[in-house]
């Protein structure tokens, strides 16, 4: 038998398969199952939680806005008091002298 | 390599744990071979054939049946020896054979195993998968491209040029030995 003769016949023989390693598949399986289904349950709280937190703050500010008509009155009510709105009722004023 | 009955496969595959326990039995000799002969490291060819059987367990509803499922599994343990040999660049090159095969050996001579072992480690992970899967488990090249996707045409090719590398590997130590004679 020459030398290639029995490279071949290396490649084809090895050691033995060792023993157990079913049980350590089983085990590997099913820890990584348990992985998943808890990454997944963690995922979906995760969700869950943060869907009703914007649910919640949603309408907190829904109930603590200002309305648009009551905004529009507190304005003019500013511009009185600071006496923002002179400019605008001087130039009514000239406008209707000039009629 | 002989296939596993359909009946079987079928349980395995529809979640049968007895089932999958005989696809084990079936396979793992020879996907330990590949794994061992490819890495050269026994450790590692534990660890990979542990991570072949998880993915094939986990996708075995996947199998459609488009190929032989020995080719399919052979695709999975060469994939994750190849993502293996990516994370980490290198595998530790072959053992000694004489600490791996010890008494399983077949040469009497320990120079010629020592050779054997290092023509061996020389090869690349690829060659030694092409090696294994066609001249000791007997795949076809059909089937050793569905593997590689690549042309059955071209491995016929790679194959011929690996053993003519390893017939003058060979030639040329024979060579050496009568000139030192």
């Amino acid at each position: 038998m020459n030398n290639e003769d029995l490279f071949y016949k290396e490649l084809a023989s090895c050691p033995g398969l060792p023993s157990g390693q079913f049980d350590v598949i089983c085990k590997k399986i099913h820890r990584r199952k348990i992985i998943r289904r808890l990454g997944i349950t963690g995922t979906v709280s995760t969700v869950l939680i943060f869907t009703m937190l914007m649910v919640v703050n949603l309408r907190r500010f829904e109930k603590t806005a200002v309305q648009p008509e009551v905004a529009a009155e507190l304005q003019i009510i500013q511009e009185y008091l600071n006496g923002e709105d002179l400019e605008d009722q001087i130039q009514i004023y000239a406008y209707f002298e000039e009629q | 390599m002989e296939e596993l009955d359909s009946v079987t496969l079928n349980k395995a595959i529809c979640g049968d744990n007895k089932a999958f326990r005989a696809l084990y039995d079936h396979y793992s000799p020879y996907i330990w071979r590949l794994l061992f002969r490819m890495t050269g490291n026994k450790p590692l060819a534990e660890e990979l054939l542990q991570e072949t059987f998880i993915r094939v367990h986990a996708a075995l509803r996947k199998f459609k049946g488009d190929s032989l499922f020995s080719t399919w599994i052979y695709r999975i343990a060469h994939n994750a020896v190849l993502m293996n040999y990516r994370q980490h660049k290198k595998f530790k090159c072959h053992d000694p054979f004489e600490d791996q095969v010890a008494s399983e050996s077949h040469t009497d001579n320990y120079l010629n195993k020592q050779f054997i072992s290092k023509v061996l480690a020389e090869l690349s992970i690829e060659d030694r998968f092409l090696l294994v899967a066609r001249e000791i488990d007997g795949l076809s090249f059909e089937e050793i491209s569905l593997i590689y996707r690549t042309s059955a045409g071209t491995l016929r090719t790679r194959l011929s040029r690996l053993k003519d590398n390893i017939r003058n590997r060979f030639a040329e130590t024979s060579f050496e030995k009568e000139a030192v004679a």
